[in-house]
């Protein structure tokens, strides 16, 4: 394109629009020269056509020299093929459509983004997507029945439902999945043995590599929300428990979490805070920590905040119930 | 025949006895099925071959064997460069909506009959336009849209496009691709390479037959269902019976479908043991067509193996690679649980340790941990003949594996063997149920990861050296009686002259 538009809409010319503006007065110019030499001397023919055609390749070189690649070239090429066909009229006709293309030309930006929106390349909002989801019928049907439980399904489903569940148990893996896991490589079917074997393998690496993640997060300076790092500290506690670990990462995974909890669970007020959500591994890591640490006061105030949280209302009868204080 | 007369025959024979078809191994990815391969031409001098291997794309990989001199021709299939440049105009061919119909047919049922509709179809279509422009055209834009709506009309239509082209690319590369001559053709799995074995047996009416070492199809299956490659266009949750069809879907039931078609076409589908015909029969295999020919080992390289003294230092050993797949952490940890009753263990590791360096790190830290320096150790790569006969007790811990020749070579030794209950470990040590008369068992399987079953049956052998001599003999007579090369080649021998002499025709099972 050889006039850039603003994305806004506002055209302004630039220099390759300019370069075509030069390229016309001097094709206006040339083949004016030429047409005048043709009718006042007796030039031969072949000199006046030789004359023209040196005057479409200098609008040619000042048209295409040195454009950056991918520029479009519809407008400089047109103008050419003008000049060339229709000499000193194709000159005047390439200088009066200057203006109109300057006008009706998108810039490029628009032609990426229009193109990006015609190949479904490009982002659509939340919004959109998800009304186009819904009208496909691509999401989750709320009306399906829960799904079944995995080591249920190890254990008696269909060979099918079998190698489905260990295909989810790979690619979404939670540690409560260790035992329906660890039925699959006890299956009596060698192909499920086979499939769980290739699963574990997976999220053997997996876990490990999420491990050394949320270790060396552990260790940055300029800690993240202390939300975030009572998050990790919970799933590097349910780590050091999966059974799918190996036992180097598990120790790796179980210090992580100390060292995470031992820099925020200073005093009772950060206990309480702390203690304040519903993550039951997040809660145990809390309450395993105060133990190992000998904190048993921390321990007893950890435990009732999260007994609040967990069981509301139900949660501070009973405590009044007991008749503890903290 | 001398191997300088299968050489001379080699130069002259034009047609050769045996297409062999492998997808993705052979001559360029060492060990595995393409040392059987090998083992294969090599086993039969008299027998010429030729193959056609199966790749994705041309590379740059370079042969890993030395043609033998029976191997007449490699010829190379490549999947992924179907279709060269787009055509933009031509009318629609007739009958596009019979080739939708019959693709669709081959692509989720599969089966003889299916192949053979998709083939003729096929073959009116080319009278119109070429396979390879077809494929290319606005009569592919149709038909895309068409197989799409009977599918896949949940899912996503941009994925699903672009798994069909790799799909269908896939399929009508082995269709369009000019067919060698052979008396026999001998795909080493189903998948594309099956496909155009089947394609073989109905177009050339000459026998086809199959191997496989691995069940490709699950091998597959389970791949897709794992990856992350594959986009999950409908949210299914964690819903194992949802029936809306998303990609992994169809990506599995088409190799299934050319599982079907391959075990339906060809004459004789042959496993390396009995386990693996179980998904062939899920999978339509007529059971008049199953057999298994186990593979074997050369016996004499093992009769000079004495047997490991009775007062030597109690010894138990991992023969393998120093990989993942052999789980040899849970070797560690036997080791560790074996030193607390046997505190004079060793336990060898014998393999190549570089492949996965990391893994191997990792293995050592856990040595270390343990304090276990003096009793695991990291052999490296050693001749294992030198070692079997101070080993007591053959230990393999693999999550994975087919015929671990390992297991054959122990028995070879007269050495007892634990191993986890993967492949045919289990046929290997304990024999078949239909053994006659029964050799007794050749030592004792466990669970997969089951660090503590393993050290237990291993204090067993450890201890009681009547029983490991006794196990180690049971092995013994079993790998003689059954698994040995020459019987192995043998066996395909009498198949190849057999199938080579029939009259050529149509396969009366395969539906065509």
């Amino acid at each position: 394109m050889s006039v850039a538009a603003t994305n806004n809409g506002g055209a302004i010319l630039s220099r390759w629009a300019t370069r075509d503006v030069y390229g016309a007065l001097f094709a206006n110019v040339g083949e004016a020269i030429v047409a005048l030499q043709s009718s006042a001397a007796s030039i031969p023919a072949i000199w006046i056509l030789a004359g023209h055609l040196a005057v479409v390749a200098s609008v040619a070189t000042i048209l295409f020299n040195a454009r950056p690649k991918g520029e479009d070239l519809t407008i400089a090429a047109t103008m050419v093929l003008i000049i060339l066909v229709a000499g000193p009229v194709g000159a005047v006709a390439s200088l009066v459509m200057l203006p109109f293309v300057k006008t009706t030309n998108p810039g490029s930006p628009v032609l990426r983004a229009w193109y990006k929106r015609l190949s479904s390349a490009g982002s659509v909002g939340p919004a959109t997507a998800m009304h186009d989801r819904v009208a496909a019928g691509r999401v989750l049907r709320l009306e399906a029945a829960p799904p079944a439980s995995f080591l249920d399904v190890i254990k008696a489903g269909t060979l099918d439902e079998r190698q489905t569940a260990l295909g989810l148990m790979a690619r979404k893996f939670h540690p409560d999945y260790a035992p329906a896991l660890e039925a699959a490589l006890r299956s009596p079917e060698p192909v499920v043995r086979v499939q769980a074997a290739a699963v574990v393998a997976r999220v053997r690496g997996d876990l490990k590599e999420r491990i050394k993640s949320l270790v060396s997060a552990e260790g940055h300076v300029g800690s993240p929300r202390p939300a975030a790092r009572l998050a990790d500290a919970g799933e590097l506690y349910r780590l050091a428990r999966c059974t799918l670990v190996e036992g180097t990462d598990r120790a790796a995974s179980e210090a992580g979490a100390r060292a995470l909890l031992s820099g925020m669970l200073t005093t009772s007020h950060t206990i309480v805070n702390a203690s304040a959500q519903p993550d039951p591994d997040t809660a145990l890591a809390i309450e395993g920590y105060l133990l190992a640490e000998g904190r048993y006061k921390h321990f007893r105030v950890a435990r009732r905040v999260n007994s609040i949280v967990t069981r509301g209302g139900y949660g501070i009868r009973l405590l009044k119930k007991s008749g503890a204080q903290w | 025949m001398s191997l300088n007369a299968a050489a001379r025959r080699a130069k002259t024979v034009v047609q050769p006895d045996v297409c062999l078809i492998v997808e993705g191994c052979y001559p360029y990815v060492p060990g595995g099925v393409s040392a059987w391969i090998d083992w294969l031409m090599r086993s039969l001098p008299e027998t010429s071959f030729s193959i056609v291997a199966l790749w994705p794309r041309p590379s740059a990989m370079k042969s890993r064997y030395a043609p033998p001199d029976n191997l007449i021709k490699v010829e190379h299939l490549y999947l992924q460069q179907f279709g060269s440049a787009p055509v933009t105009r031509g009318a629609v061919p007739l009958g596009i909506e019979h080739l939708s119909e019959s693709l669709t047919r081959l692509t989720t049922q599969g089966g003889g009959r299916a192949l053979s509709e998709v083939m003729q179809e096929l073959g009116l279509m080319r009278r119109a336009i070429s396979l390879d422009q077809l494929f290319n055209s606005p009569a592919a834009w149709q038909l895309v849209q068409e197989m799409y709506r009977r599918e896949m009309p949940y899912g996503s239509f941009l994925h699903y496009f672009w798994a069909w082209r790799a799909l269908l690319g896939g399929l009508f590369s082995v269709l369009e691709y000019p067919l060698p001559k052979a008396k026999v053709y001998h795909t080493i799995s189903t998948g594309y390479a099956g496909l155009l074995a089947a394609r073989a047996r109905l177009e050339s009416g000459r026998p086809a037959i199959l191997t496989e070492h691995g069940i490709y199809t699950n091998e597959r299956r389970i791949e897709l269902l794992m990856a992350d490659w594959v986009a999950d266009t409908i949210d299914k949750g964690h819903a194992l019976d949802d029936p809306r069809f998303d990609l992994r879907d169809m990506w599995v039931r088409a190799f299934e479908a050319y599982a079907r078609t391959c075990y339906e076409t060809t004459d004789n589908v042959i496993t390396l043991y009995g386990d693996n015909q179980q998904p062939q029969r899920l999978l339509g295999a007529d059971e008049k067509k199953l057999s298994v020919i186990a593979n074997g080992i050369d016996l004499t390289r093992f009769t000079n193996i004495k047997q490991a003294p009775d007062n030597g230092r109690p010894t138990i050993a991992l023969i393998g690679r120093v990989v993942p797949i052999k789980d040899v952490k849970t070797f560690i940890e036997a080791a560790r649980l074996l030193k607390l009753k046997v505190p004079e263990l060793r336990a060898w590791v014998v393999g190549p340790t570089d492949e996965d360096a990391a893994y191997h790190a990792e293995c050592r830290a856990i040595v270390a941990e343990h304090g276990l320096h003096d009793t695991v150790i990291f052999t490296g790569p050693v001749n294992i003949l030198d070692y079997l006969g101070q080993i007591h007790v053959m230990v393999l811990t693999s999550l994975s594996e087919s015929q671990p020749l390992v297991v054959l070579e122990a028995g070879a030794a007269g050495i007892p063997f634990v191993a986890t209950d993967v492949g045919s470990c289990r046929e290997i040590i304990e024999g078949r149920s239909d053994e006659t008369p029964y050799l007794g068992a050749g030592g004792a399987v466990t669970h997969l990861a089951a660090a503590n079953e393993i050290a237990d049956a291993c204090e067993v052998f450890l201890m009681d050296h009547d029983k490991r001599r006794s196990a180690g003999e049971a092995l013994r007579s079993r790998v003689a009686a059954s698994y040995t090369s020459t019987r192995a080649a043998g066996a395909y021998r009498r198949l190849y002259a057999d199938l080579a002499n029939r009259p050529t025709g149509s396969n009366p099972d395969a539906g065509g």
